[in-house]
């Protein structure tokens, strides 16, 4: 028996997601058994079924959320921006009424 | 059924919206106009990291270092995801650098331009990839359903890009005169390749593009939605875009501008823009100083098999 | 802190923030041009871990001397930065905007050199684990954690550059013969190191490790038949090369020339400006 991964595409054009696992003799039969298992009520538009040997595991933390600060490759750093075009806004209105009040 | 009527049956599936997989069966034609359009989007990625690339030592703070760099990773990151959409749909990777190098594929207009300053990595990741992102957005609803996929991703990391080349605009607009000519001048550069980014207003009726579904919208609605989106953020801080024709026009509901010289922007994309031959020609020189490794690691995986 | 021991820890921590950031921009430069793309955003990995280990180090610096990470990486003269002369050199090919382009792109050095120094920055780092300092102990923490994913990289491309080809083989064995004097410069020790060990800030002096790298190096030359420019001669180490030292006085060489001029370049636009 065999342990095989199944990947379900539940949409037209969406990824395929992980839904769980089958055990089976062999390959035909483990086709039959993901469809009644995870597509009995059309849910799937597609089927991937993957050997489990054949999946490479990562989990370490510290290979995937490495401890030291990469938040300047995210778009949350910045949004400093909304603040520094309020500033500039303010600068020219200063200038404004400055030529304003000159003239 | 025949191959035509096979044919005329994808192409209806395709005008309903539906999505085609890249092992599903697919037209020679929609084939080939896959790898040509994603293959000239991958090329514009890896590109597209040589102009930027000399400015990654010159960043003028550690945090700009670190945003310049991974900015810069994530274009080559990108190309990486297009390049095995192209493999997979039966390009070897090998066969799409010698066609690069050779001249016999295209890249996009804007990165056969030189950077002079600062100043241009700024406009650069704000504008040029702003105008990538209103194109990139567009193309999450392609036909091709591993492309959309992939620009949902690459979208959501071009989100940092924008904001990190606005930023960096910003912060010199605020600062010394000179800190500010820098911006100003590097948008008066880079003002005409980017009003020729999204390409001439080709009718919707003879774009094949289009009509595959491989891309959603028209080049002239892509420039206008570019310009609904960024000229007045470009104004609203004080920098001055080079085109006295540029406004829009309330009646028609579309910007006017000064109509570019599409002869030139079809020079510029075959080869013979200002620096075409010099980035081709870098590529071409780290391509062979590096085959030796492709040929190591194919030797270990030899050896290992 | 007295002012002896606060000059020296500064110029230590400067010693340290100086290799990273040194390495760090040297690396950054495959971006684009590596034998591989995959290994373009790989290197570029490395290369930012490099360089925000060094703003780790440059903020402890400036703690120290009263100034922010960004005039100690970016403002100083170029004779007072004190990273080993090996990292300095570049190892790609640079572009040149009328088109002569400078070839000499050297990924078996870029390798060697990384790995190598990997290698040593990890016994040095070792050594700060159970620094009196706690913001330093804290910082060599969460380096090591990241720089273990160094060695396994470094490691992997040993192995193919020693074992893919006869040209790749041959190409390493060249680098390593280039840069041993080099490698040896690493251990050349910043001023005052005793002084830091006294006080508990760091386990041990640069000059200390040169034993046990060479000791954990060693069998990744034995495993593949490495030339090796020495052996042991009872517990002692007996090498044929000399090092070639200055790096942690602040003399360099015409890479260094090269990369300051590029690195300051925009800064030096407006040194005092917001960026």
């Amino acid at each position: 028996m065999h342990v095989w991964e199944v990947f379900r595409q539940e949409q037209e054009g969406e990824p395929m997601v992980h839904v769980g696992s089958v055990v089976a003799p062999d390959r035909a039969r483990a086709l039959e058994y993901a469809r009644d298992i995870y597509s009995r009520r059309y849910e799937a538009y597609r089927l991937w079924l993957v050997p489990r040997e054949a999946v490479v595991e990562v989990t370490d933390p510290d290979f995937l959320q490495p401890p030291i600060d990469r938040t300047y490759r995210m778009g949350v750093a910045y949004r400093v921006t909304v603040e520094k075009r309020r500033q500039i806004k303010e600068m020219f209105e200063k200038v404004a009424r400055e030529v304003q009040g000159g003239g | 059924m025949t191959y035509e009527e096979r044919v005329e049956a994808f192409r209806k599936r395709i005008q309903e919206g539906h999505k085609v997989e890249a092992t599903d069966w697919m037209p020679d034609e929609y084939r080939a106009r896959l790898i040509k359009f994603i293959e000239m989007h991958a090329n514009s990625e890896l590109m597209g990291a040589l102009p930027e690339r000399d400015w990654i030592l010159r960043a003028p703070s550690l945090h700009r270092k670190l945003a310049v760099t991974a900015k810069i990773q994530d274009e080559v990151g990108h190309a990486q995801l297009l390049y095995r959409l192209v493999e997979d749909l039966g390009k070897p990777r090998e066969k799409i650098f010698e066609d690069l190098v050779q001249g016999r594929t295209k890249f996009h207009n804007v990165f056969h331009y030189p950077t002079y300053s600062w100043g241009d990595v700024g406009i650069i990741a704000w504008l040029v990839d702003g105008a990538a992102v209103i194109s990139q957005g567009a193309l999450q609803r392609s036909s091709y359903a591993p492309y959309g996929r992939t620009m949902r991703r690459i979208c959501w990391e071009e989100a940092f890009h924008l904001k990190h080349g606005e930023d960096i605009v910003l912060t010199a607009v605020m600062g010394t005169e000179k800190q500010k000519r820098l911006m100003q001048e590097a948008l008066e550069r880079w003002w005409e390749p980017l009003m020729m980014f999204h390409g001439p207003p080709t009718p919707p009726e003879k774009d094949k593009d289009l009509a595959w579904g491989i891309k959603t919208k028209p080049n002239e609605q892509l420039r206008q939605e570019f310009l609904s989106t960024y000229v007045r953020k470009i104004q609203e801080i004080g920098l001055k875009i080079p085109d006295p024709k540029l406004k829009y026009d309330s009646d028609k509901g579309r910007w006017t501008y000064t109509e570019p010289d599409w002869d030139k922007l079809y020079a510029v994309v075959t080869g013979n823009g200002p620096a075409s031959k010099e980035r081709l020609s870098f590529r071409r020189l780290s391509l062979e100083e590096t085959a030796w490794v492709r040929r190591a690691i194919l030797g270990e995986r030899a050896q290992a098999a | 802190m007295e002012a002896e021991l606060k000059s020296a820890y500064a110029r230590y921590l400067l010693t340290l923030a100086d290799d990273e950031i040194v390495i760090g921009y040297r690396d950054s430069e495959w971006t684009g041009v590596a034998p591989v793309i995959e290994e373009d955003v790989a290197f570029s990995s490395l290369a930012q871990d490099e360089i925000g280990h060094a703003r780790l180090y440059y903020t402890l610096a400036g703690k120290l001397l009263g100034k922010d990470p960004d005039h100690l990486a970016l403002l100083r003269p170029k004779d007072g930065y004190y990273h080993a002369r090996l990292l300095e050199d570049r190892t790609t090919p640079k572009y040149d905007p009328a088109g002569n382009h400078q070839g000499g792109g050297d990924w078996a050095r870029a390798i060697a050199r990384r790995f190598l120094y990997d290698l040593f920055d990890d016994l040095r780092v070792e050594g700060l684990l159970a620094s009196s300092d706690p913001e330093l102990a804290g910082a060599a923490e969460k380096i090591r954690r990241e720089e273990k994913y160094h060695l396994r990289h470094g490691e992997a491309w040993w192995r193919t550059l020693a074992e893919g080809s006869v040209e790749a083989r041959e190409r390493l064995e060249a680098a390593l013969e280039a840069i041993w004097p080099d490698l040896l410069g690493l251990f050349e020790p910043a001023p005052g190191e005793e002084v830091l060990v006294e006080a508990g800030l760091i386990a041990r002096t640069t000059d200390s490790l040169r034993e046990p790298w060479l000791e954990r190096v060693y069998p990744y030359f034995e495993a593949h038949a490495l030339p090796f420019p020495g052996e042991k001669a009872g517990a002692e180490w007996r090498l044929r090369v000399e090092a070639r030292t200055g790096g942690r006085q602040g003399i360099h060489g015409p890479g260094w020339d090269e990369l300051y001029e590029e690195m300051t370049m925009v800064r030096r636009l407006e040194p005092e400006g917001t960026w």
